[in-house]
């Protein structure tokens, strides 16, 4: 796979004239509360650095994930010597911060409502504080939110999260409710986060304490018996409040080109949980994705994806894999896979999208996942694969149909709303 | 021979506290308001058409769309004319190269590595079209409305984008943001009445 994406890569776009000018200065515009080093700092390009290719668009999204701006537009122009060159930075500042309201969908929540509100750019150093609120069929959470991106005045982001949730969870997929068995998982906790852009710019680190209460209960055992009930007597057990307290570092990266865009998103995350820092369950947790989308040629994208991960230790079985949310497939039903999570997993997928406009893009899809769990010492393996079609409709409502499973999925995320910059 | 008739004017331009203040008018020596070919036209100068804010947007390379805007009614309120000119600024920074078109029936574009010559482009307004005659004799008030709007790329895209989905009507990709400054408001320049406008002669 390798290979091929080394290919793919070999046909990217032409470079700039100004790639690898030396950036002699960085100049801000436009800014009226906001410092201007405020701005310089943040920017994954410094004084002195060679100009990439991909630069520009890194430093734009820096800055839009600031949520300090209306615009934000970065561009560059000739230094004052042959080789040198001046990056320019124009932003429009929002007076306030924003409000907004949408409709959301997943396949494991359901339909719901989303608000938020974020006052941004406190004494003018960035600082931002927020309150979100979602309610879904199967899923209601809140959140606070406080975030710095200077901490200490030292390049380091700072963010605090106080938030809670309560969902409700089958534990077997079954048309009829009553014979599926159900639980409910609630979840209130804060999280402290401190993070950087690394040394290769598009990437980003953040490490992360995360404190959570969990409570486990209105356990409805399933009607008929299912893997000899391993699960559900799981779930029975932990019935009631526990405390995980994990320690988590975060490497990520992603394509600056939107949803379906240009670009290779990776995402690494290792988690780990110790009953020395107040957890229930030692144990350590590694997740990955790697995504590349490259443009073929006008309108047409191949997107080659894998995610997987494990645990190792004794998790509890919240924490375990599943085949849902994060991990729905594209033509095989959530948890169809094993439903009883695994703490191995695997997705791999390959997808062909041509772009139909102004509708979205219709695709072919293959994919294949499977999750491993071991229950005393015997392996319990699930997989499945699937091949079919879909139709991304505006960039926002993902319909998959699965050609040889004949299932139809649809994955979306905020589907339409209304935001208010004030 | 052509006769003009000299109007002073005064154009105060108000607007709403939480916008930026601008200084946009037309100087009292540069208007006037004449027929010819019974066609109720202006020429004018404007002062201070770029804010800084504009400016910084202009010399970040940023394309930047100006509407200029001008309206006639009666004491009333009816409307007896409006016209509009709009104009698109694009800055390569990198070539140091200005480029103004003018969309227009007959559209030009001026190209310069001066921002003076634009400026001048810009604000110079020359044989404007107000309205046919015949117009009531009555007094009119001219007003006028001037809108400078640096676009990014990516709006320009979500522009584009919004168009079309309109167009569909589609309500899905409802998805508004109402992060956009409103437009600018409606300011007096002068009131006259047609009947004591000059006639400008035809070549």
């Amino acid at each position: 796979m390798f290979k091929y994406l080394a290919i793919l890569c070999l046909i990217a776009a032409p470079a700039l004239a100004q790639i690898g000018h030396e950036i002699e200065q960085i100049e801000v515009r436009g800014n009226e509360k906001t410092r201007a080093e405020i701005i310089r700092q943040v920017l994954p390009i410094k004084i002195g650095d060679p100009l990439r290719e991909g630069d520009l668009d890194r430093c734009r999204v820096v800055l839009e994930r600031l949520l300090l701006f209306r615009t934000v537009f970065v561009n560059v122009k000739p230094g004052t010597q042959k080789g040198k060159a001046i990056l320019v930075v124009y932003v429009r500042e929002k007076r306030f911060g924003t409000l907004g309201g949408s409709l959301e969908y997943s396949e494991l929540d359901g339909f719901g409502l989303a608000a938020d509100a974020y006052y941004a750019n406190l004494r003018g150093e960035g600082k931002l504080i927020g309150a979100a609120y979602g309610w879904r069929e199967r899923l209601k959470y809140w959140g606070f939110r406080y975030g710095d991106p200077l901490f200490l005045k030292t390049n380091q982001a700072f963010h605090i999260q106080v938030r809670g949730s309560s969902a409700d969870r089958d534990i077997f997929r079954h048309s009829n409710p009553d014979i599926r068995g159900r639980y409910d998982l609630e979840r209130i906790g804060f999280a402290l986060g401190i993070g950087q852009p690394s040394p290769l710019r598009a990437y980003h680190f953040v490490l992360k304490y995360a404190f959570e209460a969990i409570q486990i209960g209105a356990f409805q055992r399933p009607a008929i018996a299912t893997g000899d009930e391993v699960f559900a007597n799981e779930i029975a057990e932990a019935e009631g409040r526990e405390k995980l307290s994990t320690l988590a570092l975060h490497l990520f990266k992603q394509s600056t080109g939107g949803p379906w865009g240009h670009g290779t998103d990776f995402n690494a995350r290792l988690t780990l949980s110790s009953k020395v820092l107040g957890s229930v369950a030692n144990y350590a947790k590694f997740r990955t994705e790697l995504y590349r989308h490259q443009h073929l040629f006008a309108g047409h994208i191949l997107s080659l994806g894998i995610k997987a991960g494990g645990i190792w230790g004794h998790p509890p079985f919240y924490e375990r894999f599943y085949l849902d949310g994060d991990n729905q497939l594209r033509g095989i039903e959530r948890r169809v896979i094993g439903p009883e999570g695994g703490t191995l997993f695997f997705v791999a997928e390959a997808l062909y999208a041509v772009a139909i406009k102004p509708l979205g893009r219709i695709y072919a899809f293959a994919e294949s996942g499977g999750v491993c769990r071991f229950v005393n010492d015997n392996s319990r393996r699930d997989a499945g694969t699937a091949i079919g079609v879909g139709l991304l409709l505006f960039n926002r409502i993902d319909i998959s149909f699965g050609i040889n499973t004949g299932t139809l999925i649809v994955k979306s995320h905020r589907f339409g709303g209304i935001k208010f910059g004030l | 021979m052509a006769r003009f008739i000299h109007i002073p004017m005064l154009v105060a331009c108000m607007f709403a506290p939480f916008r930026p203040v601008f200084a946009q008018h037309i100087s009292k020596d540069s208007l006037y308001i004449y027929v010819q070919s019974d066609t109720l036209r202006v020429d004018a100068t404007i002062a201070s058409l770029f804010s800084k804010r504009a400016i910084d947007a202009i010399e970040s390379g940023m394309t930047t769309s100006i509407v200029v805007q001008f309206r006639l009614r009666t004491g009333r309120g009816d409307q007896v004319g409006q016209r509009g000119l709009t104009t698109r600024l694009e800055h390569d920074i990198w070539e140091g190269e200005y480029r103004l078109i003018r969309q227009a029936a007959q559209a030009d574009t001026l190209i310069t590595p001066r921002f003076e010559d634009i400026r001048r482009g810009c604000s110079r307004l020359q044989g404007l079209d107000l309205a046919g005659l015949p117009l009531p004799n009555v007094p009119l008030t001219l007003q006028m409305r001037i809108d400078v709007n640096p676009i990014s790329p990516e709006q320009q895209e979500r522009t584009r984008r919004w168009l079309k989905i309109l167009e569909k009507g589609s309500y899905l990709e409802f998805f508004y943001s109402l992060d956009s400054p409103p437009s600018s408001e409606w300011v007096d320049v002068i009131k006259f009445r047609p009947s004591a406008l000059p006639h400008l002669l035809e070549k």
